[in-house]
C-alpha cells in the first residue's frame, strides 16, 4: 500500500522514458554519424525557407 | 555619404554592422557603439558555467576586427536618442557615455540608426537574485565564471560526503530563455555524474513555464514514433531519465541565502532550499530617453514601457485568442522615424507567444517570447539589407523577416563530451505559430523536429567554432548562414 502511494506521488513514474536500445543508439557512432548528416541537411532546408523575403 | 550607427555588438548588432560594411560602398560609414570591448558567443556560456571551457573561448576583442574591416568602434553605452537633432543642428544623433575608463560623453550623429542593444539583465526585479546577491547566472562570461567556481565548491563538498541541493531555472515569472536554463541544468547534471558525485545531489528545475518544454514559444509539436507529441513529453523524459525534478508555473519572488521564495499559478506561496542556485533574470530593454528637436522628452513615441523599441508590429492590446502571426513585425522599422530600426532582442514584441497566465493574486506567470540566436542574426541582416537599399534610393524597406515566417534551429547541449556527450537538436518553423496557415499545430511539422544524441553535441561544437569564425569576419564569413 505504501509502495503504491509513493508511486502515485512521483511524477517521473508517468513520464515517457527511453529504452536501453534508444539510449544505446544515442551514442552509437555509426548511427550518430548518419543523424549528424540528416540533421544538417534538414537544418539547411529550413534555413533556406527562412531567408529574408522580398515584400510585395 | 551616409552614416549608419549600430548600437550594440551582440549577435544582431554585429551581424547588421558586418553586412552593412560589406554591402555599402566606401563613401558610407558604419559606426558601432557598444559598452563592451568584446564579442561574446553567448550560447557557449553554458559550458563556461559548468567549468568545461574557459571564458576566453567564448569572447574576442572587437576593436581589431572592426579596424580590419573599416568599421568605426566606440566603446560607450548609448543613453539618449535625438531623432530630430537639436536646436543647433537637424542631424539626428545619439549621446553615449564612454565605458573605456573615461567618463566622457560622446555625441554620435547618424543618418540611419540600428538599435541592437539586446536585453538589460533585470536582476533587480527579484530581490536577492543574481551575482553579487544570492544566486548565480550564466548570461555573461563573468557570471558564468562565478557559476563554475560555485559549482566547483559544491562538488568539493559532495566529495567530502556532504549532500547538496541545486536549483536551476528562471528567477522571475516573466523570464525568457528557458532553453538556456534547460541546457544548464542538464549540463550540470552531466558534470556531477562525471565528477562521481551525482548520488549526493538533488537537482530541481524551477520554471515559469506552464509545462516544461514551452521555452517561451508555447512549445512545439514533433512527429515521433507514429505520434505527434508536444515538447513537454520530450523535456520531461530528459529530466526523468537524469533524475532531475521539475516544478513549473512558478514565479520566484525573492532569493535569500539558501532559500528561493516562490508563488505558483494557484496563488500558493512556498520555499525551496538550495546550496547552489542558477536562476536567469527577466529582461528589459536598454531604456533610452528620447528627445525632440526642442529638447522635449518624447520617449513614449519610440520606446515601449518595457524599454524595448516600438517597430512595425501590431501593438493593439488584445486577448490571447485574438493574437495573430501577422501582429509580429516584418521590417523592424520604427513607425515614428523611418531611419530608425530595432534588431534582435531590442524590438518590442507585440505580445507573448506562450499563453499569458495570472495567479489569483494577480501575479503574471508566463514566459516572455525568445528572440535570441538565429532570429536575432536574421533580423540584423535583413535590417542591414533594407538600410543599404534605402541609401541606394529605395523609398523604404524592401525585405521582411517576420518571426512568423522564419524558422529557427536550436541545439541545446545536454553534456559536453566528444564521445559520450549529447545535445537536443531542434528546428522549428515558423517560430511564432501561424494557425491560419497551419491550423492544427501552428507550425509545419515537416520542418519542426527534434532529437537527442551525440550527433547533437557534434553540431553544437561545429556551430560554436563556425559562428566564432564568422563573427571574427574571417575569409568567407558571409557564406556561413545565420
Amino acid at each position: 500500500m505504501d509502495h503504491k502511494s509513493s508511486i502515485a506521488k512521483d511524477p517521473e513514474y508517468f513520464v515517457t522514458k527511453p529504452t536501453a536500445f534508444t539510449q544505446f543508439m544515442r551514442t552509437f557512432i555509426p548511427w550518430q554519424l548518419l543523424r549528424f548528416i540528416v540533421f544538417n541537411l534538414k537544418m539547411i532546408r529550413m534555413i533556406g525557407l527562412s531567408h529574408a523575403k522580398k515584400l510585395d | 555619404m551616409a552614416k549608419v550607427v549600430v548600437l550594440g555588438a551582440g549577435v544582431s548588432g554585429h551581424t547588421a554592422s558586418s553586412f552593412l560594411r560589406k554591402w555599402l560602398g566606401k563613401s558610407h560609414s558604419v559606426t558601432v557603439v557598444s559598452p563592451k570591448p568584446v564579442y561574446n558567443w553567448i550560447p557557449s556560456n553554458i559550458w563556461v558555467g559548468v567549468g568545461k571551457i574557459s571564458p576566453e573561448k567564448v569572447v574576442f576583442p572587437l576593436q581589431p576586427v572592426y579596424e580590419r574591416k573599416n568599421i568605426e568602434f566606440i566603446q560607450a553605452r548609448a543613453h539618449t536618442i535625438h531623432p530630430e537633432g537639436d536646436e543647433s543642428s537637424s542631424t539626428p544623433f545619439i549621446v553615449a557615455g564612454r565605458t573605456d575608463g573615461s567618463n566622457d560623453s560622446v555625441r554620435v550623429p547618424y543618418d540611419y540608426l540600428v538599435n541592437a542593444t539586446g536585453p538589460k539583465l533585470d536582476f533587480g526585479r527579484t530581490p536577492g537574485l543574481g551575482p553579487g546577491h544570492n544566486s548565480v547566472s550564466v548570461c555573461e562570461p563573468g557570471h558564468a565564471v562565478e557559476a563554475a567556481a560555485s559549482l566547483k565548491e559544491s562538488i568539493s563538498k559532495m566529495r567530502a560526503g556532504e549532500r547538496q541541493k541545486f536549483v536551476v531555472g528562471t528567477g522571475h515569472g516573466l523570464c525568457t530563455c528557458e532553453g538556456a536554463a534547460w541546457e544548464y541544468v542538464v549540463n550540470l547534471e552531466f558534470e556531477l555524474r562525471r565528477s562521481g558525485v551525482r548520488d549526493k545531489a538533488e537537482i530541481l528545475f524551477l520554471t515559469n513555464e506552464y509545462e516544461v518544454g514551452d521555452f517561451g514559444m508555447g512549445g512545439m509539436h514533433l512527429k515521433r514514433g507514429g505520434y505527434v507529441i508536444h515538447s513537454k513529453t520530450f523535456t520531461e523524459s530528459v529530466f526523468a531519465e537524469r533524475g532531475i525534478k521539475w516544478q513549473t508555473r512558478s514565479h520566484v519572488k525573492a532569493v535569500e541565502p539558501g532559500v528561493v521564495h516562490f508563488e505558483d499559478l494557484s496563488g500558493a506561496h512556498g520555499e525551496v532550499p538550495f546550496d547552489f542556485a542558477m536562476l536567469l533574470p527577466p529582461f528589459k530593454g536598454a531604456g533610452f530617453t528620447v528627445f525632440d528637436k526642442s529638447g522635449a522628452e518624447i520617449t513614449e513615441k519610440l520606446i515601449a514601457p518595457n524599454g524595448f523599441m516600438k517597430v512595425d508590429a501590431n501593438y493593439e492590446q488584445k486577448p490571447f485568442e485574438k493574437w495573430l502571426a501577422s501582429d509580429w513585425p516584418t521590417t523592424y522599422q520604427s513607425t515614428a522615424y523611418a531611419n530608425v530600426f530595432a534588431a534582435g532582442i531590442a524590438f518590442a514584441p507585440p505580445h507573448g507567444i506562450s499563453r499569458p497566465m495570472v495567479s489569483p493574486n494577480g501575479t503574471p506567470i508566463a514566459p516572455a517570447p525568445p528572440r535570441t540566436g538565429m532570429p536575432s542574426a536574421s533580423i540584423g541582416k535583413t535590417v542591414a539589407r533594407n538600410i543599404v537599399g534605402m541609401i541606394g534610393g529605395e523609398p523604404g524597406p524592401r525585405y521582411g523577416a517576420s518571426m512568423s515566417k522564419m524558422g529557427a534551429a536550436c541545439v541545446a547541449s545536454a553534456g559536453a563530451s566528444l564521445w559520450n556527450g549529447s545535445a537536443a537538436a531542434m528546428t522549428v518553423f515558423p517560430i511564432v505559430p501561424d494557425f491560419d496557415t497551419y491550423p492544427d499545430y501552428g507550425r509545419d511539422l515537416g520542418y519542426t523536429f527534434g532529437e537527442i544524441g551525440l550527433s547533437g553535441h557534434w553540431i553544437k561544437q561545429l556551430l560554436h567554432h563556425m559562428f566564432l569564425y564568422k563573427a571574427k569576419l574571417r575569409p568567407g564569413w558571409s557564406l556561413i548562414p545565420e
